[in-house]
């Protein structure tokens, strides 16, 4: 078990997803950055499902009321073991009464603490994600007491592995082509991959919005369906990019569609950093 | 071919219609999904209805060319004439100015009283198209034209769970607490959405239902009975 000291900015119990339940209107949910949620999990050797910590800019205080282990991943950040500065991406031994405090990021913004063989967090549809109106809690909240998984397995070799800098600090977020991307015209698809982008503070797990807009937007199109990484554009001109917690339909022109990597790589950017989409083709 | 299918990512497929709001592509649309879902039932994610496509999230691996080729042939195999086993709802439906906070001004707008704004809204048979946008959101056709009414110019940042409301041509319930821009002109007491049940969702796709006008009285002792 662990005790949530402080619960950091916008902190949350993740895991791959919620699935099987879009077509009742429910979001997927999940870790935003998937790659440095499957290295946590990795790492520790666990099944690539196990729920862990999500945070932004500023992670979570916690107390660990046993003995485990633990790996924190994604931005890089200043990570104190009993105010002792540790490493990311490293597998951690952790004491009972152990303190680890996940503090600003630097590089990134979005970190991930696993635990060996994961918590025991209450599932709601089959997934330990936190979303408002579907699970008790939106977000973790301090003096909480979370349990893990009972595991008395051992890990030896205490893998560690370099920070992916690309990961981390890219300029380019590549993007396939929407179903309404033919419905631009000439110039705003040229300015689509020409123009760069600042993301908006106002962003959250849902959308990213961004500081720019296009020189034209298009009109609505019947409701139709959104996944996470759908990049949408408003009659005003606006674009939206859907995140994990996305709703599962919508009225905007899908004009592209990003990668599991590619949202990876957007969810990292702090907001007002700026980038541009690369198209890439069909998979 | 009335289908167009195309890959949108790895693990994505959206099969489109033709692009309109029409009975007979949501019956199509039914029937289609309940034949891929048996056929296919390990391959799915999730299968995602709306009103003229019908959207695939399939494990990775999945083979493009093949599954499209699949999907195709069982598309020309699909009976779309077989009976769809619907239930119909009787939702109630309090239209009081103190829950339904555009009623008075929609009223005004439209030039109808207040009371035949609630008739004209629970006279109908309402059918739902699909689910979406939120948590058991039901997507309604059928609402007369004659309420048909613009979106707010700035939508609420939140209103109540079970909010009956009105955005252009279409009327809807909000099953939790949310943002909305539609015209609010009542609210259910009957809740749409549990995620703590088995089966979530109150209402499925091509269900009917009918809203019965209620008074505050009987809406708060449903309120409290729950």
């Amino acid at each position: 078990m662990i005790k949530i000291l402080s619960a950091g900015y916008c902190s949350s119990i993740q895991d791959a997803g919620r699935f099987g339940f879009r077509h009742l209107g429910v979001p997927v949910s999940g870790c935003m950055d998937l790659t440095s949620y499957n290295l946590a999990n990795a790492l520790l050797n666990n099944s690539p499902t196990c729920s862990v910590i999500e945070s932004t800019y500023i992670g979570p205080r916690i107390q660990f009321l046993a003995s485990t282990y633990v790996t924190v991943t994604g931005a890089q950040c200043q990570l104190l073991l009993n105010s002792h500065c540790v490493s990311i991406n490293t597998v951690l031994s952790i004491k009972k009464g152990d303190i680890l405090e996940v503090g600003k990021t630097r590089l990134g913004c979005r970190n991930y603490l696993s635990i060996l063989d994961g918590f025991n967090h209450e599932k709601t549809l089959n997934s330990q994600s936190q979303y408002k109106g579907i699970t008790r809690y939106s977000q973790l909240q301090k003096n909480h007491v979370i349990s893990t998984n009972q595991s008395d397995r051992l890990i030896r070799n205490r893998a560690s592995v370099q920070l992916n800098k690309q990961l981390f600090n890219s300029y380019l977020i590549p993007a396939l082509k929407g179903p309404e991307f033919s419905l631009l015209n000439k110039q705003t698809k040229t300015k689509l991959f020409s123009q760069s982008f600042s993301l908006s503070s106002q962003s959250n797990r849902m959308a990213f919005l961004f500081n720019q807009d296009l020189p034209a937007g298009t009109d609505e199109i019947i409701t139709s369906s959104v996944q996470p990484g759908t990049v949408q554009l408003t009659p005003s001109g606006k674009v939206i990019v859907l995140m994990r917690d996305a709703q599962t339909t919508g009225g905007y022109a899908r004009i592209l569609q990003l990668t599991n990597l590619a949202i990876s790589q957007l969810s990292q950017l702090p907001v007002n950093s700026k980038f541009r989409f690369m198209p890439i083709k069909k998979p | 071919m009335p289908i167009n299918i195309q890959q949108i990512e790895q693990s994505c497929f959206l099969i489109a219609w033709k692009n309109e709001i029409n009975p007979n592509t949501s019956r199509e649309i039914y029937h289609f999904n309940k034949a891929i879902l048996k056929l296919f039932p390990d391959l799915i994610i999730d299968s995602v209805p709306a009103y003229c496509c019908l959207t695939l999230y399939v494990n990775h691996g999945t083979k493009a060319k093949i599954f499209i080729g699949e999907l195709l042939e069982l598309y020309q195999n699909t009976d779309f004439y077989t009976e769809i086993k619907s239930s119909h709802w009787k939702i109630p439906v309090c239209y009081h100015p103190s829950l339904g906070l555009d009623l008075i001004s929609l009223s005004k707008k439209l030039n109808f009283t207040v009371d035949q704004i609630i008739s004209l809204h629970s006279s109908p048979i309402y059918t739902v198209d699909f689910i979406g946008f939120l948590p058991g959101f039901p997507y309604l056709s059928g609402l007369n034209k004659k309420l048909q009414a613009p979106r707010l110019s700035s939508p609420r940042v939140r209103v109540k769970k079970g909010s009956v409301a009105i955005g252009s041509s279409q009327t809807g319930i909000y099953p939790l607490e949310s943002p909305a821009g539609w015209n609010l002109i009542g609210n259910t007491p009957i809740d749409l959405f549990d995620s703590k049940k088995s089966n979530p969702c109150l209402l499925s796709p091509m269900d009917t239902l009918k809203f019965t006008p209620i008074s505050l009285s009987q809406y708060q002792s449903i309120c409290t009975n729950d």
